[in-house]
């Protein structure tokens, strides 16, 4: 079986394959899910709507993409903006996203349940205590195996900038976990 | 990731291996916080989103509307009327043996008979090309998701198309048998007016869906035009444009272009052509 790259794929899509289109979601659908998850401090329900609204995004602007352009960057960068435009929509709406997940966490749905062992909502509480840009670079770099290169375009900021972020969000990140070695 | 890997990238994004092992914990447990699979039916429902999104996507890709054009090109053969066809060759077949026989002193190609059959050949065509009482295909087409404008362009395309090339082939016949006569003059002798006074009866069309009239104008205002070529002598209170002078070409193409656009903003609704056959 031959295996596309994201890329093929991607020129595939624009030239209306719709088998293409399906390999790409099937690709990237659960890694996705699993950053947008953690980006939202596992609610799952936002997770889902941001990975469907990447997708449609994606989809819409397929013309804009130029091969051989890295398409998995550009998935990610969707994915992170539309984040980062929930939280400043819900900022402006006096939306309080704790109160919203805790109220789902009360009503227990099945999604909830993953955030039930204390191990996984201490980590989730500790990620959240990162500031976003951090917990981004965080992230992307060490639970869904982006290249340096890739998150700098992902986050459209120098390597470097990275490179600090990734240190400072890391030792804020211990001290709050606490973790010796 | 194993652990060498782990300490590898940590030393890669921090510079310094002492702080890559004094993180490689904190990465560690980060791992332990899993994320849940997706669900078949989330999967399924933007799979399916995305498949319609895709077929508009498809719709406004420039092969897919090239395709639908040439379908839509390939039908309308069939439906203009078949005289048509047979008309305009004749017209421009016997203007081409008229020319052929006629004694040219050599000079202005604008003086043939056949630069003064092709234009009115053409109108004649596109005068035919739509009218109530000869499309009794009108009313299907108007149910059909294509537009009357792209139906009616087809139609354009088609015939004028046509009449383009037997006037090319003529003049091509012409320059061959005849010493006299140069390829490339003589068709700009005739392109010109050919395009307007088809541009003319197109508007004519979409305006009367009138066939005989609108040829009967365009023929009168070709006639008159040329009117003190054809009758030495000849004088009129008012002076006409000559249309087949070469310092008229470019006026002609502006004005065809113009005429063309009109005809096909004024043809593109359904509603003008329903109203016109009410």
């Amino acid at each position: 079986m031959v295996l596309f790259s994201d890329e093929e794929l991607a020129l595939g899509i624009q030239r209306g394959r719709a088998d293409d289109l399906t390999l790409l979601v099937e690709r990237h659908y659960s890694p996705l899910l699993g950053f947008l998850f953690r980006m939202t401090g596992g609610d799952h329900a936002l997770a889902e709507d941001l990975v469907q609204e990447t997708f449609l995004r994606m989809l819409s602007k397929i013309d804009t993409y130029h091969y051989p352009r890295p398409l998995k960057p550009w998935l990610y960068a969707i994915a992170v903006n539309l984040t980062r435009d929930h939280y400043k929509q819900a900022e402006f709406r006096h939306t309080d996203s704790e109160t919203a997940n805790l109220e789902t966490a009360v009503t227990g749905t099945p999604e909830t349940e993953l955030l039930t062992g204390e191990e996984t909502q201490r980590l989730a509480a500790a990620m959240d205590s990162l500031p976003p840009l951090q917990r981004e670079a965080i992230l992307l770099r060490y639970l869904h195996d982006l290249t340096l290169n890739e998150i700098s375009q992902v986050l459209e900021v120098p390597v470097g900038t990275v490179k600090s972020r990734l240190s400072l969000g890391l030792k804020r990140l211990k001290d709050t976990l606490k973790v010796d070695r | 990731m194993k652990d060498q890997d782990l300490l590898a990238r940590l030393s890669e994004d921090l510079g310094s291996p002492e702080e890559a092992a004094e993180l490689t914990p904190v990465i560690r447990r980060l791992e332990n916080w899993k994320a849940p699979a997706p669900a078949a039916e989330d999967t399924l429902r933007l799979t399916g989103t995305l498949y319609r999104l895709l077929k508009v996507h498809r719709k406004n890709t420039l092969s897919y509307r090239l395709h639908l054009g040439w379908l839509v090109l390939r039908s309308q053969p069939r439906v203009v009327q078949s005289e048509l066809w047979t008309a305009s060759a004749i017209v421009l077949a016997l203007g081409t043996l008229v020319t052929l026989a006629y004694s040219h002193t050599g000079g202005l190609n604008v003086t043939l008979p056949f630069v003064l059959i092709a234009p009115v050949a053409a109108a004649g065509g596109i005068a035919f090309l739509y009218g109530s009482s000869l499309d009794p295909a009108l009313e299907i087409e108007l149910t059909t998701p294509i537009s009357p404008r792209q139906v009616l362009f087809a139609r354009l395309v088609l015939v004028f198309g046509f009449d383009l090339l037997f006037g090319l082939a003529g003049s091509a016949i012409l320059s061959l048998l005849r010493v006299d006569i140069s390829f490339l003059p003589l068709v700009s002798a005739w392109l010109a007016p050919m395009t307007f006074l088809a541009s003319l009866a197109f508007l004519l069309m979409t305006m009367t869906l009138d066939s005989i009239l609108n040829q009967l104008i365009c023929l009168g205002l070709w006639i008159l035009q040329n009117s003190t070529r054809l009758v030495p002598g000849i004088r009129w209170p008012f002076p006409f444009p000559d249309l087949t002078a070469a310092a008229a070409r470019p006026w002609l193409w502006l004005v065809a272009v113009l005429l063309f656009s009109i005809a096909l903003w004024l043809g593109g609704g359904e509603e003008h052509w329903m109203r016109k056959r009410a």
